[in-house]
């Protein structure tokens, strides 16, 4: 053999142990090195942001955010410097928790788009946990502090985005819901994180299950030891929106009726342009559930809080 | 059954606004007693933040 036939064949054998090295480090990555990675997010005041014409309209409609309900206390744009160099690194932000007296947030993506690296598929699927910063009068004025990682599915593996919904049971255990899947998968934060799910709970059969695509269980939150769901869309036949009391133990699934929307006008419920989707419920100290119901047409948009734990059916 | 229905309450309508983005998520916290609302919106991959942004808004319950 010549030395140029041993220099090849010892230059193929240096590529492959690099290419090893980088699968294995490719395998660490999605596995565990993606977890807990600190950056940083920024925040604008929300009528600080580069459209001038969307600044103005915000001004105008801070006064119509207060009433005798509640009192607007603040708002800002969310970004993440990241985003120029990996666009869909931060964003898609789909169901929130609050911790340490609304201090701390954690938040998931519902990003669903892929985009591959050294020919691995990337996905979308994150968390993102922060810090959030006050004034005196409890008025939002920033946000500082990220750490994110991914979501993994119960086999350790990158779920592949449409997270829509989030609930947790107690310091540690939380929820998450899905676009088009009628389950719902569980972590405990103080083991394993959202490295890897530890139970799947089943929602409801699928003869009960809508199955409108990209639809799924938007509005999930705790009621005592068990979980409140609400389907995102009406079924096509009904006239209300099938929700469901869950057992946390996975033993009893009590189906129930959301009838939302109530006090929208008829104008805008019978107009089949405008879309009428249940996006988000929390529960009160009180037992109380809010529930964020949202009206759009294109991009202009209406949002309805509706409050009260009662306004279920049987 | 009916008997079971009690006519919600509507906290907030906003009307109809170009202002207003993709909100998603919702979640309550308390502070000496006082009960507060964030909500936090999809950008829905608009990273330009042309049209939708992330956005994360506060609000203090009275009720």
């Amino acid at each position: 053999m010549d030395n140029d036939l041993l220099n090849l064949i010892a230059n193929l054998l240096s590529m492959k142990r690099l290419s090893i090295v980088l699968t294995i480090l490719l395998f660490l990555y999605y596995k565990g090195f993606s977890q807990n990675v600190k950056t940083e997010v920024y925040s604008l005041p929300w009528t600080n942001s580069k459209n001038e014409k969307k600044n103005e309209a915000r001004k105008k409609l801070i006064p119509c955010l207060s009433n005798d309900n509640l009192v607007f206390k603040g708002g800002l744009v969310l970004y993440s410097r990241s985003n120029k160099t990996n666009k869909y690194d931060f964003g898609g932000l789909s169901a929130l928790h609050c911790f340490d007296n609304g201090r701390t947030i954690m938040t998931v993506s519902d990003y669903s788009l892929e985009e591959k690296l050294a020919k691995q598929t990337q996905f979308k699927s994150k968390w993102f946990q922060f810090t959030l910063e006050y004034d005196d009068e409890q008025t939002l004025v920033g946000a500082k502090g990220m750490v994110k990682g991914q979501v993994h599915d119960l086999n350790s593996l990158i779920i592949r985005g449409e997270i829509e919904s989030m609930a947790y049971l107690g310091d540690s255990i939380v929820y998450v819901g899905f676009d088009n899947l009628n389950y719902l998968l569980s972590y405990d934060l103080k083991k394993s994180g959202f490295g890897c799910a530890v139970d799947k709970l089943s929602v409801d059969d699928k003869q009960c299950f809508p199955a409108r695509k990209n639809a799924g269980i938007e509005a999930l939150t705790n009621v005592g030891d068990s979980l409140f769901a609400i389907y995102e869309v009406k079924g096509n036949d009904n006239d209300y929106y099938e929700a469901w009391l869950i057992d946390s133990g996975g033993k009893n699934t009590e189906r129930l009726r959301y009838n939302g929307f109530v006090n929208v006008s008829d104008t805008y419920m019978n107009n089949s342009s405008i879309l009428k989707e249940v996006k988000g419920a929390t529960t009160l100290q009180n037992g109380d559930i809010v529930i964020l119901e949202k009206l759009f047409k294109r991009l202009i948009r209406q949002i309805v809080f509706v409050s009260y734990s009662s306004i279920l059916r049987k | 059954m009916k008997e079971n229905y009690i006519e919600p309450i509507t906290l907030l309508d906003t009307g109809f606004s170009k202002a207003l983005d993709n909100f998603e998520g919702i979640d309550s916290y308390t502070v000496d007693g006082k009960e507060y609302l964030l909500l936090i919106s999809d950008d829905n991959g608009d990273w330009n933040g042309e049209k939708q942004q992330t956005l994360l808004l506060n609000f203090k319950l009275l009720k």
